[in-house]
């Protein structure tokens, strides 16, 4: 394990002042899914300065995630991705406070949802999203919201209260993603999108997507809220 | 005048990215869609997300909606990978 040190998130110092980096270190992260999206969502929390992430995720790395997922390799299939997760974030910052579950969100007591200060939805069903959605309205928590497949993407801030994952979805539990799958660089690039997202919510910045569903098409770079936001 | 909007898999399938039509209906806007661009199947519409004015429209009759001049109009898919 490598030793943290004063230097590690100077880089981040561009955008926001030390007193902003140091109240949004303090902020207490649920990452629901580690696959392409939470994978490259977890690392980047870490990375921004994040102290203390929840991480919960049933599955295991197999070779179908090897194209995508940023640490599926040769050498953790087979073992839970949270697990690896643990191992991965604490290379990043040694004294990062990491709680870790290998189960379905659902299984959970719901009263994780109160330990935490935002909730990520980086999961890859669709009955799952609109749970989130649920307990982010129940636990008056904000839902960063992402999705991928294919060329495309979603990401929103939600507010509790939101309707919108419910709405957008209506009874469906699949999306395209179903015949596009998802290649190598639309989880990593709409992951970033998402941490620009939790950086502008937390500091409260202009700009943030919130309580509208942005639409991302990397095929033709077009990035388009589609969502109308209820004043 | 109404803006019909396709996206993601739409704009990619027919290359269209927008065109102004007559207000009328969600039907009627098709119809004039579809009469300058014959390639267009309607079972794509069908299958795809309809928001007019950021407010999706449940299926159910939602090309009977009336639309007016000024309107919005985008023809989409959702995703839910993660």
């Amino acid at each position: 394990m490598g030793i943290d040190t004063d230097r590690q998130f100077e880089g981040n110092l561009g955008i926001m002042t030390p007193a902003e980096w140091e109240r949004m270190s303090f902020q207490r992260v649920l990452v629901v899914g580690l696959g392409g999206l939470g994978g490259h969502v977890a690392a980047g929390l870490a990375r921004l300065g994040v102290r203390s992430l929840v991480l919960v995720d049933f599955d295991r790395f197999d070779a179908s995630n090897l194209n995508r997922q940023l640490y599926a390799t040769h050498a953790t299939i087979g073992k839970y991705k949270a697990e690896v997760l643990y191992d991965e974030l604490k290379k990043i910052r040694s004294g990062i406070d990491l709680e870790v579950h290998y189960v379905r969100i659902e299984d959970l007591d719901p009263a994780i949802f109160d330990r935490v200060d935002m909730i990520v939805d980086a999961v890859d069903a669709i009955p799952t999203k609109r749970y989130l959605e649920t307990m982010a309205t129940v636990h008056d928590r904000p839902l960063l919201h992402g999705a991928v497949g294919g060329w495309y993407g979603q990401i929103g801030v939600l507010s509790p209260g939101s309707q919108l994952l419910h709405d957008l979805y209506a009874g469906a539990d699949e999306g395209i993603e179903r015949d596009l799958g998802s290649p190598t660089f639309t989880p990593a690039v709409v992951a970033n999108m998402m941490l620009a997202e939790f950086v502008k919510h937390v500091l409260k910045r202009p700009g943030v997507v919130l309580d509208e569903i942005m639409m991302v098409d990397l095929l033709h770079h077009d990035y388009r809220v589609v969502t109308r936001r209820k004043r | 005048m109404v803006k019909v909007i396709l996206l993601n898999l739409l704009r990619s399938k027919y290359s269209v990215e927008s065109e102004n039509v007559k207000a009328g209906t969600v039907d009627f806007a098709l119809v004039q869609l579809f009469a300058r661009h014959p390639g267009m199947q309607r079972q794509d519409f069908e299958a795809a997300v309809l928001f007019v004015n950021g407010v999706r429209l449940d299926r159910v009759n939602r090309f009977q909606t009336e639309l007016h001049d000024g309107d919005e109009v985008v023809f989409t898919h959702f995703v839910g990978g993660g």
